[in-house]
């Protein structure tokens, strides 16, 4: 079972990665995956679809569940009240503008700040364990789960601890295609 | 079934992107126009980053996963 962040990057890795293993697993995106909005290359454009034709064989279910909100994925990953207060913008902005612009706009705006608090990103880590977890538990003898995922994401997902400012310690900051294997508590 | 808590899953990085060529690139005059320039968003993902991907993970994702 491989689980990928809908970042074009990370699909993209996960197709090389997987499609012609032998034991063809089934691929689940997993919007709450996603990378930390730090920088542009963390902001997608809004979902087109065009994903989905790219990639016919993932499952795109979880974004399906969107339903409306399914082109702003990125944003309803957010935490409260941040996601709130980008809507918002997004909201007041000129009907012309593309939302990931609103985004990065703001972005500029507050800048060395972050929009994502540690706080709310470990939030959504300690979910995304939660749920692996789960998975884990059904699967038959052989069976493994790989992620796909994010540097900065990854450090909060596979940290032993946090700070008092919830920033994760004890963590690893993965290279470019470099893997590591996480035990699940 | 298996018990759990004694499970690992692999956690592996996506491959390179244009985004992160064009930071390593990045002077320190550049570093911020190149940190929020528009066009970068979401970016694309290299032939050179794909390389990667095949030639160092691809055997550990085989064997494992």
């Amino acid at each position: 079972m491989v689980f990928t962040s809908p970042l074009r990057r990370t699909l993209e890795t996960t197709k090389r990665l997987f499609e012609n293993h032998p034991n063809q697993p089934k691929i689940q995106v997993l919007p709450e995956i996603r990378e930390i909005i730090v920088d542009a290359g963390d902001v997608p454009y809004p979902w087109t679809g065009e994903l989905e034709k790219a990639y016919p064989n993932y499952d795109f279910s979880r974004l399906n569940k969107l339903e409306e909100k399914k082109p702003l994925w990125f944003v309803e990953v957010m935490e409260e009240p941040l996601k709130e207060r980008i809507n918002g913008l997004i909201d007041q902005s000129d009907p012309a503008t593309l939302p990931s612009d609103v985004i990065i706009d703001e972005m500029m705006r507050i800048a060395p700040a972050h929009l994502e608090s540690p706080h709310g990103v470990m939030e959504r880590a300690l979910k995304v364990r939660k749920f692996l977890k789960e998975q884990a538990s059904r699967l038959r003898d052989g069976e493994k789960i790989a992620v796909v995922a994010h540097s900065d994401f990854i450090t909060f997902l596979i940290a032993e601890e946090f700070d008092a400012e919830e920033k994760p310690l004890k963590t690893k900051h993965l290279t470019n295609c470099e893997f590591y294997e996480y035990k699940l508590e | 079934m298996q018990e759990e808590g004694s499970k690992t899953i692999t956690v592996i990085r996506h491959a390179q992107s244009q985004f992160n060529l064009a930071k390593l690139n990045a002077t320190a005059d550049t570093e911020f126009a190149v940190q929020f320039d528009k066009q970068l968003k979401d970016a694309e993902i290299t032939e050179l980053g794909m390389k990667q991907v095949t030639i160092q993970t691809s055997n550990h994702a085989h064997s494992q996963i």
